[in-house]
């Protein structure tokens, strides 16, 4: 392998740290009613000293606290604690009511964020205090995954992603590529530590506002994406570098075949194999067909999810032999070691301003069976590619709440 | 061999299946004809011609925010008409404007080929049309989002982002007296507003920035005080009462003008409602008026120094300008510093309402100062 720069790890390294511990299955983000979040634990400084302020020589109040956020994730036994040791080491102890002030604590949300109001009454005086706690960029608690489907969440990022994949250099190092929608970045990390942060600008030729792309790696110095009618090839040589090109023909490498897309829209036209064989079906989003190595199936059979909503089933015919309603337009096969049958992942038929889910479909005998229960993703699913190894999938998502993309693995877990 | 003459077999098909049905997918389709209706009617797009008025200027900035690519601080557009999402393909004054998907829009081309608007489609025949397919999307009346529901219509609902307030004219003896401004506010049942005339639709106000927007809404009161209200006006001494006007085009205003009268004459104070013509009569022949003015930006500090801005003319309001970094606490301050004069009296925050189509997609309601977001929108269509 070549020789790689070494840079201090950058503040996205805590983000990495922060998605790593959050993503272990079923994450728990439990506190004790004495350990708020350190923000709060800010903000509630903050708010003594204006509360103090306002109750000047004021030595006892009574001291009420409610939530009306709704969601604050923090709880209010905690919250009172902190506060009134806080205002004990001030002089002011809190004490119950009737009481010479009275303050009244609320948790607030704005569309900023959340804000502890304090209304401070002291005979016919009142004043107002508040005191926003700052976004920690801490992920809220995961839903436990559904039995049956794992989701690893593995980066997190306000900026859109496209694909991404995760390489091991060596027995120690490992290269991490995102590609965005103007940029392909490069992360190296050393025993789980990041090392270096390296991003090329990348041109493409159409712009869409369905954008979709594509990254297969020769190894992990080479690494080539598909998107917006151009190829861009990214190795080391000896820094990281990208050059692009028109991709003519606009086939996309999908494991053992190529798919044609049409560069201005978001789908393909054309299935082509190695030898060369076209396949021609009605235009799609994505399509599976099942690995002949795990399922001893022929790979004659194919799902297509079309544009009009519907997957359809072909085996080695032109016309389908079975549709499938009601799923969404990314699929991907599945090796998941559980059972026979050839099974695939599939999203939700939901619209993007909703949550979205993924479902583990058996597909026998022309029909397509749900497995388990469906996996729910706090925002819509923006791409699903397989994984290398044929047992996972890679997913990205974009969380509702926050906005953010998620990069995350998905794989199936047997006995549940 | 056989996986060969499969596949060769497969070369030909381009089937699909002939079910008719409108089906569902996740991943946006492009094509298509959104067909939207509006009440407006707009005889120009030039930047440089006044809309006729509020609702022609809310239509305008609506068309304008798709046809333009990049927005002012101010709210004003900024560039070269096309260098938007879309760019006009037809034009039919006071009739019809039809905007076509821009191929080169730097941020993607827009899924529907094409947006058809038609102008001068009043609220219920907008309805209809709903009810009927005959339109994909459209705007509704807050007070008829119920009967929209009931009649099938997808409807939905933005976050309440319109003020309707009532605003004392500045220089009127009346609207001059703090006892007079404050027992009309006390005497207002702002609930009643929103459960009648609103069919809940919409949030009691009692400061200027909905609760979404700083995160203290909570702390003003909109309780109704018909005593404290009667004992205030019994302190107003000699006045002939309170003229209150409306906009003569906007019958929630009536409604809420109407509803008003009635609480002000609960609590024992004159007040007559009535249509104000347009345009406005000058020197103005009311004391209060019913305003309704949409929060512009999501920003508290941005949106308030709007609405202060408005209602500086109107009311006469002795405000400075709020710093560019206010804080969530100067924000609340200057809300309450303007709420605590009676010249301005909030009373609802509305929301928007829109009506859709069942082939309509990833509509999302838009924020605060931001226009419809049609390039996200893409159409279900029917299966071949």
């Amino acid at each position: 392998m070549r020789p790689l720069r070494r840079i201090i790890p950058s503040i996205l390294r805590s983000i990495v740290a922060v998605s790593f511990i959050a993503c272990a299955a079923g994450a728990s983000f439990a506190q004790t009613p004495s350990e708020i979040p350190h923000a709060w634990t800010e903000a509630v400084y903050s708010l003594a000293q204006k509360i103090a302020a306002a109750l000047g020589s004021t030595q006892a109040f009574s001291l009420d606290l409610k939530d009306i956020s709704a969601a604050a994730p923090v709880e209010l036994a905690g919250l009172r604690r902190t506060l009134e040791d806080d205002m004990s080491q001030r002089g002011a102890r809190a004490v119950p009511a009737p009481a010479d002030a009275q303050v009244q604590v609320t948790i607030s949300r704005s569309l900023g964020g959340f804000e502890l109001v304090a209304e401070i009454h002291r005979g016919d005086a009142q004043q107002v205090a508040v005191v926003p706690v700052a976004a920690t960029g801490e992920l809220p608690p995961q839903p436990s995954p559904q039995p049956g489907i794992q989701r690893r969440i593995v980066w997190q990022q306000s900026a859109p992603i496209l694909d991404f994949v995760q390489l091991a250099a060596d027995s120690r190092r490992a290269l991490w590529y995102f590609l965005e929608p103007d940029r392909l970045v490069a992360y190296e990390f050393d025993d789980g530590t990041q090392v270096l942060h390296v991003a090329q600008p990348v041109s493409r030729r159409y712009a869409t506002r369905d954008l979709r792309g594509r990254l297969v790696a020769a190894d992990a110095t080479h690494v080539s994406a598909y998107f917006g009618g151009v190829r861009c090839d990214g190795s080391w040589n000896p820094s990281f570098a990208v050059e692009c090109r028109e991709n003519a023909g606009q086939e996309w490498p999908m494991g053992s075949a190529n798919w044609t897309s049409v560069p201005d829209r978001n789908f393909f036209s054309t299935i082509t194999f190695s030898d060369s064989l076209q396949a021609k079906f009605p235009p799609f989003f994505s399509s599976a067909s099942p690995s002949s190595g795990t399922t001893g199936m022929s790979s004659s059979r194919r799902v297509v999810a079309g544009l009009g909503g519907q997957a359809q089933l072909f085996v080695g015919t032109a016309d389908p032999v079975a549709a499938f309603d009601g799923w969404g337009s990314d699929i991907v096969s599945i090796d998941s070691g559980c059972g026979s049958a050839w099974q695939v992942l599939v999203t939700g038929a939901g619209d993007w301003t909703q949550k979205d889910q993924i479902q583990l479909y058996e597909i026998r005998d022309g029909r397509a069976a749900a497995i388990g229960q469906p996996m729910e993703v706090p925002g819509p699913i923006l791409a699903l590619w397989p994984g290398d190894d044929g047992k996972s999938a890679r997913l990205i998502s974009r969380t509702l709440e926050s906005g953010s993309y998620e990069a995350s693995i998905v794989s199936v877990t047997c006995g549940n | 061999m056989k996986l060969r003459l499969c596949l060769l077999l497969a070369v030909i098909s381009t089937a699909l299946l002939h079910t008719g049905r409108v089906e569902s997918a996740r991943r946006p389709r492009y094509g298509g004809i959104l067909r939207v209706e509006i009440g407006a009617f707009l005889n120009s797009l030039d930047p440089a011609s006044a809309p006729a008025d509020s609702d022609a200027a809310k239509a305008k900035d609506e068309i304008d925010s798709l046809l333009y690519s990049q927005r002012n601080p101010d709210g004003t557009f900024a560039g070269v008409a096309g260098s938007g999402a879309f760019h006009i393909s037809a034009w039919e004054s006071g009739k019809h404007v039809t905007l076509a998907a821009n191929d080169n829009y730097r941020g993607g081309r827009p899924f529907v080929d094409s947006i058809d608007f038609e102008m001068g489609r009043a609220a219920k025949d907008r309805l209809l049309d709903l009810e009927v397919g005959k339109t994909d999307f459209a705007e509704i009346p807050p007070e008829e989002t119920r009967s929209a529901v009931e009649r099938g219509v997808r409807v939905s609902t933005s976050e309440p982002n319109e003020l309707v307030a009532l605003v004392f004219t500045a220089g009127h003896p009346v609207a001059e007296d703090t006892h007079a401004r404050e027992a009309l506010a006390r005497s207002i049942d702002r609930a009643a507003i929103v459960n009648f005339i609103l069919q809940k639709q919409g949030e009691p106000a009692g400061g200027l920035l909905p609760q979404w927007a700083n995160g203290t809404a909570f702390l003003f009161s909109t309780a109704v005080d018909p005593v404290g209200a009667k004992e205030l006006w019994s302190q107003v001494a000699g006045s002939p009462g309170i003229v209150l006007g409306y906009d003569s085009g906007d019958s929630l205003d009536q409604a809420i003008a109407d509803r008003i009268a009635v609480n002000a004459r609960d609590a024992g104070i004159a007040l007559t409602a009535g249509p104000i013509a347009n345009p406005a009569p000058s020197p103005v022949n009311y004391d209060a008026r019913v305003v309704r003015l949409r929060i512009s930006s999501s920003r508290p500090r941005d949106a308030l120094a709007a609405l202060q801005a408005a209602l500086v003319p109107i009311a006469g309001l002795d405000a400075a300008a709020l710093p560019a970094a206010a804080s969530s606490e100067q924000i609340y301050d200057r809300e309450r510093a303007i709420v605590g004069g009676y010249r301005v009296v909030p009373l609802v925050w509305l929301p928007q309402v829109y009506g859709m189509g069942p082939r309509v997609r990833d509509w999302k309601a838009p924020a605060a100062g931001v226009g419809w977001p049609f390039a996200d929108v893409w159409l279900e269509q029917e299966s071949r």
